[in-house]
Protein backbone atom coordinates (compact mmCIF):
# COMPACT_ATOMS: atom_id res chain seq x y z
CA UNK A 1 0.00 0.00 0.00
CA UNK A 2 1.41 3.32 -1.08
CA UNK A 3 1.97 5.61 1.82
CA UNK A 4 -0.53 8.37 2.36
CA UNK A 5 1.91 11.23 2.55
CA UNK A 6 3.48 10.37 -0.80
CA UNK A 7 0.08 10.27 -2.51
CA UNK A 8 -0.90 13.61 -1.01
CA UNK A 9 2.32 15.09 -2.36
CA UNK A 10 1.63 13.77 -5.84
CA UNK A 11 -1.87 15.16 -5.87
CA UNK A 12 -0.52 18.54 -4.90
CA UNK A 13 2.14 18.53 -7.59
CA UNK A 14 -0.31 17.45 -10.30
CA UNK A 15 -2.64 20.23 -9.21
CA UNK A 16 0.02 22.89 -9.56
CA UNK A 17 1.01 21.53 -12.97
CA UNK A 18 -2.61 21.74 -13.98
CA UNK A 19 -2.70 25.38 -12.94
CA UNK A 20 0.26 26.12 -15.19
CA UNK A 21 -1.13 24.27 -18.19
CA UNK A 22 -4.48 25.97 -17.77
CA UNK A 23 -2.84 29.38 -17.70
CA UNK A 24 -0.81 28.54 -20.82
CA UNK A 25 -3.95 27.37 -22.55
CA UNK A 26 -5.69 30.63 -21.85
CA UNK A 27 -2.75 32.73 -22.97
CA UNK A 28 -2.52 30.74 -26.20
CA UNK A 29 -6.25 31.12 -26.79
CA UNK A 30 -6.05 34.89 -26.47
CA UNK A 31 -3.04 35.03 -28.78
CA UNK A 32 -4.65 32.82 -31.42
CA UNK A 33 -7.47 35.27 -31.68
CA UNK A 34 -5.04 38.12 -32.23
CA UNK A 35 -3.08 36.10 -34.76
CA UNK A 36 -6.26 35.41 -36.69
CA UNK A 37 -7.09 39.10 -36.71
CA UNK A 38 -3.64 39.83 -38.11
CA UNK A 39 -4.15 37.33 -40.89
CA UNK A 40 -7.40 39.06 -41.78
CA UNK A 41 -5.70 42.46 -41.71
CA UNK A 42 -3.34 41.47 -44.52
CA UNK A 43 -6.16 40.51 -46.88
CA UNK A 44 -6.75 43.92 -48.52
CA UNK A 45 -3.04 44.32 -49.21
CA UNK A 46 -2.66 40.82 -50.61
CA UNK A 47 -5.63 41.03 -52.90
CA UNK A 48 -4.51 44.42 -54.21
CA UNK A 49 -0.99 43.18 -54.97
CA UNK A 50 -2.34 40.10 -56.70
CA UNK A 51 -4.80 42.18 -58.66
CA UNK A 52 -2.15 44.64 -59.82
CA UNK A 53 0.15 41.79 -60.79
CA UNK A 54 -2.59 40.18 -62.81
CA UNK A 55 -3.34 43.42 -64.59
CA UNK A 56 0.28 44.00 -65.42
CA UNK A 57 0.79 40.45 -66.62
CA UNK A 58 -2.28 40.81 -68.75
CA UNK A 59 -0.88 43.95 -70.31
CA UNK A 60 2.58 42.66 -71.05
CA UNK A 61 3.76 40.47 -73.81
CA UNK A 62 4.58 37.04 -72.31
CA UNK A 63 7.98 37.19 -74.00
CA UNK A 64 8.92 40.31 -72.04
CA UNK A 65 8.19 38.51 -68.81
CA UNK A 66 10.82 35.91 -69.59
CA UNK A 67 13.47 38.46 -68.76
CA UNK A 68 12.44 38.66 -65.13
CA UNK A 69 14.81 36.48 -63.14
CA UNK A 70 12.26 35.58 -60.50
CA UNK A 71 9.92 34.14 -63.09
CA UNK A 72 12.56 32.16 -64.92
CA UNK A 73 11.95 28.42 -64.85
CA UNK A 74 15.14 26.47 -65.22
CA UNK A 75 15.30 23.15 -67.00
CA UNK A 76 17.18 20.31 -65.27
CA UNK A 77 17.19 21.64 -61.73
CA UNK A 78 20.09 20.54 -59.55
CA UNK A 79 19.60 22.27 -56.23
CA UNK A 80 16.52 23.09 -54.28
CA UNK A 81 16.34 25.34 -51.24
CA UNK A 82 13.85 24.29 -48.62
CA UNK A 83 12.56 26.79 -46.08
CA UNK A 84 11.24 24.98 -43.01
CA UNK A 85 9.12 27.10 -40.70
CA UNK A 86 8.95 25.87 -37.12
CA UNK A 87 8.55 27.52 -33.73
CA UNK A 88 11.09 28.84 -31.25
CA UNK A 89 9.34 27.35 -28.27
CA UNK A 90 8.05 23.92 -27.45
CA UNK A 91 5.02 22.68 -25.53
CA UNK A 92 2.85 22.89 -28.59
CA UNK A 93 1.93 19.27 -29.16
CA UNK A 94 2.84 17.71 -32.47
CA UNK A 95 3.18 21.05 -34.27
CA UNK A 96 6.92 20.90 -34.85
CA UNK A 97 7.04 17.14 -35.27
CA UNK A 98 4.56 17.35 -38.11
CA UNK A 99 6.62 20.01 -39.84
CA UNK A 100 9.80 17.95 -39.51
CA UNK A 101 8.08 14.83 -40.77
CA UNK A 102 6.89 16.68 -43.84
CA UNK A 103 10.33 18.22 -44.33
CA UNK A 104 12.12 14.87 -44.11
CA UNK A 105 9.63 13.35 -46.50
CA UNK A 106 10.17 16.15 -49.00
CA UNK A 107 13.95 15.90 -48.67
CA UNK A 108 13.75 12.14 -49.40
CA UNK A 109 11.61 12.81 -52.46
CA UNK A 110 14.01 15.41 -53.77
CA UNK A 111 16.93 13.13 -53.09
CA UNK A 112 15.24 10.36 -55.03
CA UNK A 113 15.09 12.75 -57.97
CA UNK A 114 18.82 13.30 -57.60
CA UNK A 115 18.60 16.85 -56.29
CA UNK A 116 20.76 18.58 -53.74
CA UNK A 117 18.84 20.23 -50.93
CA UNK A 118 19.81 23.46 -49.20
CA UNK A 119 18.07 24.02 -45.93
CA UNK A 120 16.94 27.32 -44.46
CA UNK A 121 15.45 26.71 -41.05
CA UNK A 122 13.22 29.15 -39.24
CA UNK A 123 12.75 28.75 -35.50
CA UNK A 124 14.96 27.24 -32.82
CA UNK A 125 13.20 23.90 -33.00
CA UNK A 126 14.00 23.34 -36.66
CA UNK A 127 17.63 24.35 -36.10
CA UNK A 128 17.85 21.88 -33.22
CA UNK A 129 16.19 19.09 -35.13
CA UNK A 130 18.27 19.38 -38.28
CA UNK A 131 21.50 19.60 -36.31
CA UNK A 132 21.08 15.89 -35.70
CA UNK A 133 20.23 15.04 -39.31
CA UNK A 134 23.28 14.12 -41.31
CA UNK A 135 23.00 13.64 -45.04
CA UNK A 136 25.44 14.36 -47.81
CA UNK A 137 22.65 15.67 -50.00
CA UNK A 138 21.52 18.13 -47.39
CA UNK A 139 23.36 21.38 -46.71
CA UNK A 140 22.25 23.66 -43.93
CA UNK A 141 22.89 27.14 -45.19
CA UNK A 142 20.96 29.46 -42.96
CA UNK A 143 18.96 29.45 -39.81
CA UNK A 144 16.73 32.18 -38.44
CA UNK A 145 15.75 31.87 -34.82
CA UNK A 146 14.42 33.94 -31.97
CA UNK A 147 12.33 35.98 -34.35
CA UNK A 148 9.73 38.13 -32.72
CA UNK A 149 6.72 36.19 -31.50
CA UNK A 150 4.48 38.30 -33.68
CA UNK A 151 5.77 37.91 -37.23
CA UNK A 152 6.54 41.28 -38.74
CA UNK A 153 6.94 42.31 -42.30
CA UNK A 154 10.62 43.19 -41.94
CA UNK A 155 11.43 39.61 -41.00
CA UNK A 156 9.50 38.33 -43.96
CA UNK A 157 11.36 40.76 -46.17
CA UNK A 158 14.71 39.60 -44.85
CA UNK A 159 13.94 35.97 -45.56
CA UNK A 160 12.43 36.73 -48.95
CA UNK A 161 15.45 38.79 -49.96
CA UNK A 162 17.79 36.03 -48.92
CA UNK A 163 15.83 33.44 -50.89
CA UNK A 164 15.72 35.69 -53.95
CA UNK A 165 19.45 36.30 -53.86
CA UNK A 166 19.98 32.59 -53.54
CA UNK A 167 17.75 32.04 -56.51
CA UNK A 168 19.13 34.73 -58.76
CA UNK A 169 22.68 34.05 -57.67
CA UNK A 170 23.69 37.24 -56.01
CA UNK A 171 22.05 39.63 -58.38
CA UNK A 172 20.17 41.70 -55.83
CA UNK A 173 16.76 42.60 -57.11
CA UNK A 174 16.97 46.11 -55.75
CA UNK A 175 19.25 48.20 -53.64
CA UNK A 176 17.21 47.61 -50.52
CA UNK A 177 18.58 44.11 -50.18
CA UNK A 178 20.67 43.74 -47.09
CA UNK A 179 23.62 42.01 -48.64
CA UNK A 180 25.45 41.82 -45.35
CA UNK A 181 23.26 38.83 -44.61
CA UNK A 182 24.60 36.90 -47.52
CA UNK A 183 28.17 35.82 -47.40
CA UNK A 184 30.01 35.23 -50.61
CA UNK A 185 30.63 31.56 -49.90
CA UNK A 186 26.92 31.02 -49.54
CA UNK A 187 26.49 32.02 -53.11
CA UNK A 188 28.90 29.64 -54.72
CA UNK A 189 26.01 27.44 -55.55
CA UNK A 190 22.74 28.82 -56.63
CA UNK A 191 19.46 27.05 -56.27
CA UNK A 192 17.02 26.31 -59.07
CA UNK A 193 13.90 26.51 -57.00
CA UNK A 194 12.81 27.42 -53.51
CA UNK A 195 10.12 25.63 -51.55
CA UNK A 196 8.56 26.34 -48.19
CA UNK A 197 7.35 23.79 -45.68
CA UNK A 198 5.03 25.44 -43.22
CA UNK A 199 1.84 24.87 -41.33
CA UNK A 200 -1.40 26.14 -42.68
CA UNK A 201 -3.98 27.33 -40.21
CA UNK A 202 -7.35 25.85 -41.12
CA UNK A 203 -9.22 26.29 -37.87
CA UNK A 204 -8.58 26.11 -34.15
CA UNK A 205 -8.71 22.34 -34.16
CA UNK A 206 -6.99 21.71 -37.43
CA UNK A 207 -3.63 22.71 -38.84
CA UNK A 208 -1.97 21.06 -41.79
CA UNK A 209 1.56 21.12 -43.07
CA UNK A 210 1.77 22.37 -46.59
CA UNK A 211 4.37 22.65 -49.29
CA UNK A 212 4.51 26.01 -51.07
CA UNK A 213 6.45 26.30 -54.31
CA UNK A 214 7.96 29.69 -53.67
CA UNK A 215 10.39 30.40 -56.50
CA UNK A 216 10.20 30.59 -59.47
CA UNK A 217 7.10 32.67 -58.94
CA UNK A 218 3.94 31.11 -60.22
CA UNK A 219 1.84 34.03 -61.34
CA UNK A 220 -1.65 34.02 -59.96
CA UNK A 221 -4.27 33.06 -62.51
CA UNK A 222 -7.66 34.55 -63.29
CA UNK A 223 -6.68 37.55 -65.37
CA UNK A 224 -9.97 37.89 -67.21
CA UNK A 225 -11.76 39.44 -64.26
CA UNK A 226 -9.60 42.51 -64.21
CA UNK A 227 -9.65 44.54 -67.36
CA UNK A 228 -7.15 47.36 -67.19
CA UNK A 229 -8.13 50.53 -68.90
CA UNK A 230 -5.99 50.86 -71.98
CA UNK A 231 -4.83 54.40 -71.32
CA UNK A 232 -3.26 53.58 -67.97
CA UNK A 233 0.11 55.25 -67.66
CA UNK A 234 2.97 53.34 -66.13
CA UNK A 235 5.83 55.18 -64.52
CA UNK A 236 8.61 54.05 -64.71
CA UNK A 237 8.08 51.46 -67.39
CA UNK A 238 5.74 48.59 -66.79
CA UNK A 239 8.48 46.00 -66.60
CA UNK A 240 10.57 48.03 -64.21
CA UNK A 241 7.56 48.49 -62.01
CA UNK A 242 6.93 44.78 -62.10
CA UNK A 243 10.50 43.86 -61.33
CA UNK A 244 11.21 46.44 -58.67
CA UNK A 245 7.94 46.81 -56.88
CA UNK A 246 5.22 44.32 -57.58
CA UNK A 247 7.14 41.06 -57.73
CA UNK A 248 9.19 41.70 -54.58
CA UNK A 249 6.04 42.73 -52.77
CA UNK A 250 4.28 39.61 -53.93
CA UNK A 251 7.17 37.38 -52.93
CA UNK A 252 7.56 39.02 -49.52
CA UNK A 253 3.89 38.74 -48.97
CA UNK A 254 3.93 35.00 -49.62
CA UNK A 255 6.53 34.59 -46.87
CA UNK A 256 4.70 36.96 -44.57
CA UNK A 257 1.50 35.00 -45.02
CA UNK A 258 3.34 31.75 -44.37
CA UNK A 259 4.86 33.18 -41.18
CA UNK A 260 1.51 34.47 -39.97
CA UNK A 261 -0.18 31.18 -40.70
CA UNK A 262 2.59 29.30 -38.94
CA UNK A 263 2.36 31.47 -35.86
CA UNK A 264 -1.42 31.11 -35.67
CA UNK A 265 -1.02 27.35 -36.10
CA UNK A 266 1.63 27.17 -33.41
CA UNK A 267 -0.61 28.96 -30.95
CA UNK A 268 -3.61 26.84 -31.84
CA UNK A 269 -1.51 23.69 -31.45
CA UNK A 270 -0.24 24.93 -28.10
CA UNK A 271 -3.76 25.69 -27.01
CA UNK A 272 -4.88 22.18 -27.95
CA UNK A 273 -1.92 20.54 -26.26
CA UNK A 274 -2.40 22.53 -23.10
CA UNK A 275 -6.11 21.86 -22.92
CA UNK A 276 -5.35 18.13 -23.28
CA UNK A 277 -2.77 18.40 -20.54
CA UNK A 278 -5.20 20.21 -18.27
CA UNK A 279 -7.91 17.59 -18.67
CA UNK A 280 -5.37 14.77 -18.32
CA UNK A 281 -4.21 16.35 -15.08
CA UNK A 282 -7.83 16.44 -13.91
CA UNK A 283 -8.18 12.72 -14.62
CA UNK A 284 -4.94 11.98 -12.84
CA UNK A 285 -6.06 13.93 -9.79
CA UNK A 286 -9.32 11.96 -9.74
CA UNK A 287 -7.49 8.63 -9.93
CA UNK A 288 -5.01 9.63 -7.29
CA UNK A 289 -7.75 10.83 -4.96
CA UNK A 290 -9.42 7.44 -5.34
CA UNK A 291 -6.19 5.64 -4.51
CA UNK A 292 -5.64 8.01 -1.61
CA UNK A 293 -9.09 7.37 -0.14
CA UNK A 294 -8.72 3.62 -0.55
CA UNK A 295 -5.38 3.73 1.18
CA UNK A 296 -6.84 5.84 3.97
CA UNK A 297 -9.75 3.46 4.44
CA UNK A 298 -7.40 0.49 4.37
CA UNK A 299 -5.32 2.16 7.02
CA UNK A 300 -8.33 2.72 9.26
CA UNK A 301 -9.55 -0.86 8.79
CA UNK A 302 -6.11 -2.10 9.59
CA UNK A 303 -5.99 -0.09 12.79
CA UNK A 304 -9.47 -1.22 13.83
CA UNK A 305 -8.50 -4.83 13.24
CA UNK A 306 -5.43 -4.38 15.34
CA UNK A 307 -7.42 -2.84 18.24
CA UNK A 308 -10.17 -5.51 18.04
CA UNK A 309 -7.57 -8.24 17.75
CA UNK A 310 -5.70 -6.85 20.74
CA UNK A 311 -8.86 -6.57 22.86
CA UNK A 312 -9.91 -10.11 21.94
CA UNK A 313 -6.53 -11.44 22.87
CA UNK A 314 -6.77 -9.76 26.28
CA UNK A 315 -10.29 -11.10 26.87
CA UNK A 316 -9.34 -14.61 25.89
CA UNK A 317 -6.73 -14.68 28.63
CA UNK B 1 -13.92 72.17 -55.48
CA UNK B 2 -13.65 69.93 -58.47
CA UNK B 3 -14.76 66.77 -56.76
CA UNK B 4 -13.61 64.07 -54.48
CA UNK B 5 -12.30 60.55 -54.77
CA UNK B 6 -11.31 57.58 -52.64
CA UNK B 7 -7.88 57.19 -51.14
CA UNK B 8 -6.70 53.93 -49.67
CA UNK B 9 -3.34 53.22 -48.09
CA UNK B 10 -2.69 49.52 -47.62
CA UNK B 11 0.21 47.88 -45.84
CA UNK B 12 0.66 44.18 -45.14
CA UNK B 13 -0.06 44.78 -41.48
CA UNK B 14 -3.22 46.84 -41.75
CA UNK B 15 -5.36 49.25 -43.75
CA UNK B 16 -3.82 52.56 -42.78
CA UNK B 17 -6.31 54.84 -44.45
CA UNK B 18 -9.56 54.50 -46.36
CA UNK B 19 -11.23 57.83 -46.87
CA UNK B 20 -12.60 60.39 -49.31
CA UNK B 21 -10.24 63.18 -50.33
CA UNK B 22 -10.12 66.05 -52.80
CA UNK B 23 -6.40 65.98 -53.57
CA UNK B 24 -3.35 63.81 -53.01
CA UNK B 25 0.23 65.02 -53.32
CA UNK B 26 2.89 62.34 -53.29
CA UNK B 27 6.51 61.96 -54.23
CA UNK B 28 7.05 59.43 -56.97
CA UNK B 29 10.46 58.03 -57.84
CA UNK B 30 10.94 60.72 -60.46
CA UNK B 31 9.33 63.71 -58.82
CA UNK B 32 6.28 65.05 -57.06
CA UNK B 33 2.82 64.57 -58.41
CA UNK B 34 -0.58 65.73 -57.36
CA UNK B 35 -3.75 63.88 -58.12
CA UNK B 36 -7.12 65.52 -58.39
CA UNK B 37 -10.46 64.02 -59.27
CA UNK B 38 -10.81 62.75 -62.88
CA UNK B 39 -7.12 61.96 -63.10
CA UNK B 40 -6.04 59.56 -65.80
CA UNK B 41 -5.42 55.95 -64.76
CA UNK B 42 -1.84 55.67 -63.59
CA UNK B 43 0.49 53.25 -61.86
CA UNK B 44 3.71 54.60 -60.45
CA UNK B 45 6.44 53.74 -57.98
CA UNK B 46 6.68 55.97 -54.93
CA UNK B 47 9.74 57.27 -53.17
CA UNK B 48 10.19 57.50 -49.43
CA UNK B 49 8.54 60.73 -48.37
CA UNK B 50 5.64 62.36 -46.67
CA UNK B 51 2.35 62.33 -48.52
CA UNK B 52 -0.26 65.03 -48.27
CA UNK B 53 -3.97 64.62 -48.75
CA UNK B 54 -6.92 66.93 -48.36
CA UNK B 55 -9.80 65.46 -46.42
CA UNK B 56 -12.86 67.70 -45.87
CA UNK B 57 -10.83 70.66 -47.09
CA UNK B 58 -8.21 70.01 -44.45
CA UNK B 59 -4.61 69.19 -45.23
CA UNK B 60 -3.42 65.97 -43.64
CA UNK B 61 -0.28 63.93 -43.93
CA UNK B 62 1.09 60.42 -43.87
CA UNK B 63 4.58 58.96 -44.11
CA UNK B 64 4.86 56.40 -46.88
CA UNK B 65 7.98 54.28 -47.04
CA UNK B 66 8.19 53.40 -50.71
CA UNK B 67 5.51 51.50 -52.56
CA UNK B 68 3.22 51.75 -55.54
CA UNK B 69 0.47 54.24 -56.24
CA UNK B 70 -2.37 53.25 -58.47
CA UNK B 71 -5.01 55.54 -59.87
CA UNK B 72 -7.94 53.64 -61.28
CA UNK B 73 -11.50 54.40 -62.13
CA UNK B 74 -14.04 52.42 -60.20
CA UNK B 75 -14.65 49.65 -62.73
CA UNK B 76 -11.12 48.31 -62.62
CA UNK B 77 -10.50 48.90 -58.97
CA UNK B 78 -13.60 47.20 -57.67
CA UNK B 79 -14.00 44.45 -60.26
CA UNK B 80 -14.80 41.24 -58.50
CA UNK B 81 -15.97 42.97 -55.33
CA UNK B 82 -19.45 44.06 -54.31
CA UNK B 83 -18.54 47.63 -53.53
CA UNK B 84 -20.72 50.13 -55.31
CA UNK B 85 -19.26 53.44 -56.36
CA UNK B 86 -20.26 56.50 -58.22
CA UNK B 87 -19.20 56.00 -61.86
CA UNK B 88 -17.23 59.24 -61.77
CA UNK B 89 -15.34 58.04 -58.76
CA UNK B 90 -11.67 57.61 -58.88
CA UNK B 91 -9.87 55.26 -56.56
CA UNK B 92 -6.32 55.90 -55.53
CA UNK B 93 -4.68 52.94 -53.87
CA UNK B 94 -1.25 53.01 -52.34
CA UNK B 95 0.42 49.77 -51.42
CA UNK B 96 3.46 50.15 -49.26
CA UNK B 97 5.60 48.06 -46.94
CA UNK B 98 5.12 50.55 -44.20
CA UNK B 99 3.00 53.67 -43.80
CA UNK B 100 1.80 55.78 -40.91
CA UNK B 101 -0.54 58.72 -40.56
CA UNK B 102 1.05 61.97 -39.48
CA UNK B 103 -1.02 61.99 -36.32
CA UNK B 104 0.14 58.51 -35.32
CA UNK B 105 3.86 59.09 -35.54
CA UNK B 106 5.86 59.44 -32.37
CA UNK B 107 7.90 62.52 -33.12
CA UNK B 108 10.50 61.95 -30.42
CA UNK B 109 11.16 58.46 -31.69
CA UNK B 110 11.42 59.59 -35.29
CA UNK B 111 13.83 62.34 -34.28
CA UNK B 112 15.99 59.87 -32.38
CA UNK B 113 16.00 57.54 -35.38
CA UNK B 114 17.09 60.43 -37.57
CA UNK B 115 19.98 61.33 -35.30
CA UNK B 116 21.05 57.72 -35.03
CA UNK B 117 20.97 57.27 -38.77
CA UNK B 118 22.86 60.50 -39.28
CA UNK B 119 25.54 59.40 -36.84
CA UNK B 120 25.84 55.98 -38.38
CA UNK B 121 26.12 57.42 -41.84
CA UNK B 122 29.21 59.39 -40.94
CA UNK B 123 30.81 56.59 -38.96
CA UNK B 124 30.37 53.73 -41.36
CA UNK B 125 33.16 53.18 -43.82
CA UNK B 126 31.65 50.33 -45.72
CA UNK B 127 29.72 51.47 -48.75
CA UNK B 128 26.84 49.15 -48.04
CA UNK B 129 26.49 50.23 -44.42
CA UNK B 130 26.44 53.85 -45.51
CA UNK B 131 23.70 53.03 -47.93
CA UNK B 132 21.68 51.26 -45.26
CA UNK B 133 22.10 54.21 -42.93
CA UNK B 134 20.98 56.53 -45.70
CA UNK B 135 17.86 54.44 -46.18
CA UNK B 136 17.11 54.62 -42.47
CA UNK B 137 17.71 58.36 -42.57
CA UNK B 138 15.31 58.92 -45.43
CA UNK B 139 12.66 56.91 -43.60
CA UNK B 140 13.11 59.00 -40.47
CA UNK B 141 13.03 62.23 -42.46
CA UNK B 142 9.81 61.18 -44.19
CA UNK B 143 8.21 60.47 -40.82
CA UNK B 144 9.37 63.80 -39.42
CA UNK B 145 8.01 65.70 -42.38
CA UNK B 146 4.66 64.01 -42.01
CA UNK B 147 4.61 64.95 -38.33
CA UNK B 148 5.50 68.52 -39.16
CA UNK B 149 2.69 68.86 -41.64
CA UNK B 150 0.24 67.40 -39.14
CA UNK B 151 1.46 69.76 -36.43
CA UNK B 152 1.39 72.91 -38.58
CA UNK B 153 -2.15 72.02 -39.46
CA UNK B 154 -3.18 71.79 -35.84
CA UNK B 155 -1.54 75.06 -34.94
CA UNK B 156 -3.09 76.85 -37.88
CA UNK B 157 -6.57 75.98 -36.76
Amino acid sequence: MANLKAIRGRIRSVKSTQKITRAMQMVAAARVRKAQARTLATRPFTSKVVQMLQQVVHETNPIDLLDLPLLEKRPNPKRVALIVISSDRGLCGSYNTNVFKAAIKRIRELKAEGLQVDLISIGLKAAGFFKRVKDENLTKIKSYSNLSVVPNYETAKLIADYACILYTHGKPKNNEVSEDDVKVEDLETRVDSVEIIATQFINLGKQETQLIKFLPVELPKGVDNFPLSAETIFEPSLLELMEEELLPKYVENVIYQALLDASASELAARMGAMSNATSKAGELIQDLTLVYNKARQGDITQQLLEIVGGAEALQGK
Amino acid sequence: MSGTFNLKILTPERVVLDTVVSQVTATARDGQLSILAHHEPLVTALGIDALKYWEDGEEKSAAVIGGVLEVANHQTATAGTDQAHNPDDLIVTIISDSAELGTEIDEARAKKAEQRAEAEKTQKVDKLDTQLAEMALSRAVARLRAVEIARDRRRGR
